[in-house]
């Protein structure tokens, strides 16, 4: 009896300790885009049967949940500005020169009739907290080995995903690959980096391509600059912000 | 010629009963301007030799020559219209449409052979008078007692130029003073205007009347007497 | 047929009055629910239809062959006058008039509701049909690039708690993935029969909805109402072939809406199952007025065959009776009914309760219109007549049955 109860002791820390490491590795890939407050200029293109549409935006983020985007390009949007502060999401619009609140659930829908989310947009959901994380061993992503990292919302998260699946790169740490699955277990959308470069000294990833349901990737961002900008408080992120930014 | 002549007239009804001989062998000739009266008990035959002459129903054997026509050999619409034209019936519960007066009645025949409204106005309301019940030309049947609806009747008989009145029992249903009435106005219309009368009748009133008298048993005609 | 035959059918019907007004009465009746049942029937239908096809989706649709059934905005087409006026000019058509919608939240103050909004060009759909479903306010405030009108269905604007001269917010996915944002100035609210489409539809200028969506020089759809609507499934492939546009769909409501179309026929033949029946009971009823009838005259007609009367003529004094018994059911019935429809025409009757609410979330407002149609009325009086006409051949066949002499 001892025994057992000593074994079953020493089975849960060896799979306790290897859970600590795995959420290490997710921390450690998340962190590369968001350990910084920064500020960064970035292009969306999305290609669809009938046009292809290229967006121009600069942002200001601190961490996940804090972040701010106004529109450059096309014209006719310039000066659309949206923000995150918190579990808040806001939209400008100069046409209207007023500040709405949207509802959270938008964090979800299609930004702009493109693949990418609000939440992509606007500063990326974090899977080290809300998730339980299981190290599923290495894949090839596009010829590179990379950890798969299942993770499962924890039974009292209230999360839009049913499951993502995080590539992470053996080789230099960072995401590669994120895949979002809905309830039917079918992929909703899935994010692939398709370029990592160094900006103001920090390795991200500088174009990422967005797939929607269909399986096609039609919408990629780009960034074009990124720069940290300790200077940055969360007393930024107000409303009465948007109605001041010049696109 | 005779204006009437049945050459020989058999009619056997069958019925379960068996097989009965109504008019038997029957040959007759009926001059015109007879006043003539066929009598005989009830079921002697009198009805069916009376339906033949009238051409309401067809002998089984025999012919019937009516004028210049033999209507033994006449189609039923060729019948229809044959006694519109030639024959005048009195029947013996009067048989007037109810919804028509009695000048409509009278009229009715005439308009069916197509005279003329004002002539057949006319002609209708000089058969009433002659009749003697122009003072009721707008009544309907219900308004007229028994004896008027029966001398709506012969003037209705009359309306059409008919060659001859067949009457099957006219006084039947008629009290003594309409009886008397009606059989005054039948012997003026024979004796003013030569019309020919046969009457089938078991009344008495009516035999004495006449002035020939055929009596039928069992189908034949077992006297045959000039008065 | 000469006057007497018609004199002695007329005078007939007097004979015995009591059965000649009860076969009329049940003529009436038989006539009186006919046109009750389907001029209900039919209001309703054409009540369905005229509020959901004739005011907002249009007979015939005209649109890029990819719009359905998503009605993505981006999957508008190109705006084509020189096409829109030959549609116009076509002699089949009624009128042609383009649209652009796409969905959006409308907010006033602390209220907001997900509504569509439509964009219109009133003078091609005809100002008169959008003035009588103006609830309130007007439509006299000129197309403005700085103040956008809007015309709510008056249950969305209740629900905002607005009144007219507010201003809202709109914002809504716009062309191309541009946000459609825009202050809207509430210029009138709209009646259009039908609750689902009075709680979310808002009504812009088309040129006022090309700009808040950034679709200029585009259309959602073009509407065409075509001389006569009802014969809109048969019309649409003709009028594709006439007017010949690229990469259109072209399609009737009864392709689009065929659950419509089928709930229409499913229970109007269900209405005429029931008038079946109706007429059965009704016409063996007649049938055993008509046997009672011809064996009552029997007699008559012997005396009249013998009189020298052709049985045709009898004939046709018993058929004309019978017309004249049906034609005052007839008459009495089409009164009637048509002072009855007449009623519940300018009173529709107001459903409550369940029904009410069932017939709410199929998206119909709870009213019964009958239909004002005469050709209900000559229809089913044509019906009564010739049903009375076929049960009085048994009068007919008793004529020729009759022999010369009594048995």
């Amino acid at each position: 009896m001892k025994t057992l109860l000593a074994f079953s002791f020493l089975a849960c820390t060896v799979l306790q300790s290897m859970g600590q490491d795995v959420t290490a590795l997710l921390r450690k890939a998340e962190q590369a885009s968001i350990q910084h407050a920064s500020t960064m200029d970035m292009a969306i293109t999305n290609v669809k049967p009938r046009y292809t549409k290229v967006i121009n935006m600069r942002t200001w983020s601190i961490g996940n949940k804090h972040s701010l985007a106004v529109i450059t390009s096309p014209k006719r949007d310039s000066g659309l500005t949206y923000m995150r502060a918190g579990d808040d999401l806001y939209m400008y619009s100069p046409r209207i020169d007023r500040v709405s609140k949207l509802p959270a659930s938008m964090l979800m829908q299609g930004w702009m009739g493109t693949d990418a989310q609000f939440d992509n947009v606007l500063g990326q959901s974090s899977f080290v907290d809300d998730f339980h994380h299981d190290y599923q061993g290495k894949v090839d992503v596009n010829g590179a080995p990379c950890h798969l990292i299942a993770c499962t919302p924890k039974d009292d998260v209230a999360v839009a995903h049913a499951r993502v699946n995080v590539y992470v790169s053996v080789q230099h740490g960072g995401w590669v690959r994120m895949q979002f699955f809905n309830r039917r277990d079918q992929v909703s959308q899935q994010m692939d980096a398709l370029r990592y470069g160094v900006m103001d000294g920090v390795l991200m990833p500088v174009e990422i391509g967005m797939t929607g349901k269909d399986g096609v990737q039609r919408t990629t961002m780009e960034v074009l600059q990124w720069r940290k900008r300790p200077d940055l408080t969360e007393a930024y992120f107000v409303p009465s912000r948007m109605t001041q930014l010049e696109p | 010629m005779s204006l009437i002549q049945l050459n020989d007239v058999l009619k056997i009804y069958t019925s379960k009963a068996g097989d009965v001989t109504a008019v038997d062998h029957v040959s007759l000739s009926i001059e015109a301007g007879e006043f003539t009266a066929i009598v005989g008990p009830s079921g002697c035959g009198k009805t069916t030799l009376l339906n033949a002459i009238g051409g309401l129903d067809r002998p089984d054997k025999g012919s019937i020559r009516i004028g210049n026509s033999d209507i033994t050999g006449m189609s039923d619409k060729a019948l229809i219209d044959f006694r519109l034209n030639n024959i005048g019936f009195v029947f013996q519960a009067y048989n007037l449409i109810p919804v028509l007066t009695a000048m409509e009645n009278t009229a009715f025949i005439m308009e069916l052979q197509g005279v003329k409204k004002t002539e057949r106005l006319q002609r209708a309301m000089d058969l009433l008078s002659a009749v003697g019940i122009d003072g009721k030309a707008n009544n309907r049947p219900n308004q007229l007692s028994g004896g008027q609806q029966q001398r709506v009747a012969v003037a209705r008989a009359l309306a059409s130029h008919p060659q001859f009145i067949l009457a099957d029992e006219p006084t039947a249903n008629l009290d003594s003073s309409s009886t008397g009435q009606l059989l005054d106005i039948m012997a003026k219309l024979n004796a003013d205007e030569g019309m020919t009368f046969l009457f089938s009748t078991h009344d008495q009133r009516v035999i004495d009347r006449a002035r020939r008298v055929i009596t039928l048993e069992d189908g034949k005609v077992i006297s045959d007497v000039h008065v | 047929m000469s006057g007497l035959v018609v004199r002695m059918a007329w005078r007939n019907l007097g004979r015995n009055r009591r059965r000649s007004a009860i076969t009329g009465a049940a003529v009436a009746f038989a006539l009186f629910f006919a046109i009750m049942i389907r001029s209900m029937q039919l209001g309703i239908y054409s009540h369905m239809i005229d509020t959901v096809v004739g005011g907002m989706a249009g007979y015939v649709q005209v649109s890029d062959s990819a719009y359905w059934p998503s009605q993505d905005i981006d999957l508008s087409m190109v705006a084509d006058k020189d096409w829109l006026n030959q549609v116009n000019a076509h002699p089949n058509v009624e009128s042609a008039s383009p649209r652009l919608s796409g969905f959006g939240l409308f907010t006033l103050a602390q209220h907001s509701e997900v509504g569509q909004w439509v964009g219109v060009d009133f003078t091609a759909e005809g100002t008169d049909s959008w003035i009588q479903r103006l609830d309130a306010g007007s439509y006299d405030i000129p197309d403005g690039q700085e103040v956008m009108p809007v015309w709510l269905g008056r249950r969305m604007a209740e629900n905002l708690n607005s009144r007219l001269g507010d201003t809202l917010i709109a914002l809504g996915q716009g062309f191309r993935g541009s946000p459609a944002s825009g202050r809207l100035i509430l210029a009138g609210t709209l009646k259009l029969g039908n609750p689902q489409l009075e709680s979310r539809v808002a009504i812009l200028h088309l040129a006022d909805a090309q700009f808040f969506s950034g679709a200029e020089g585009m259309w959602g759809q073009v509407l065409i109402t075509p001389k006569q609507p009802e014969k809109s499934l048969a019309l649409t492939p003709q009028l594709a072939n006439d007017l010949p546009l690229a990469n259109a769909l072209w399609s009737s409501w009864e392709e689009r809406m065929p659950e419509l179309q089928q709930a229409i026929e499913a229970d109007s033949a269900g209405g005429i199952v029931m008038l079946f029946i109706l007429y059965m009971v009704i016409g063996f009823g007649l049938l055993g007025t008509m046997i009672m009838l011809a064996s009552e005259r029997q007699r008559e007609f012997t005396m009249q065959i013998a009189l020298g009367v052709r049985r045709k003529l009898l004939a046709q004094m018993m058929l004309l009776e019978a017309f004249f018994m049906s034609l005052l059911g007839v008459i009495a019935g089409a009164v009637m009914g048509r002072a009855v429809t007449f009623y519940f025409h300018i009173n529709p009757p107001q459903m409550v309760g369940e029904a009410a609410e069932a017939m709410e979330s199929q998206g119909w407002d709870p009213v019964l219109p009958p239909s004002m149609d005469l050709s209900i009325i000559s229809t089913h009086a044509l019906v009564v007549v010739i049903l009375t006409m076929l049960v009085s051949l048994w009068a007919v066949s008793v004529v020729y049955r009759s022999p010369a002499i009594q048995r």
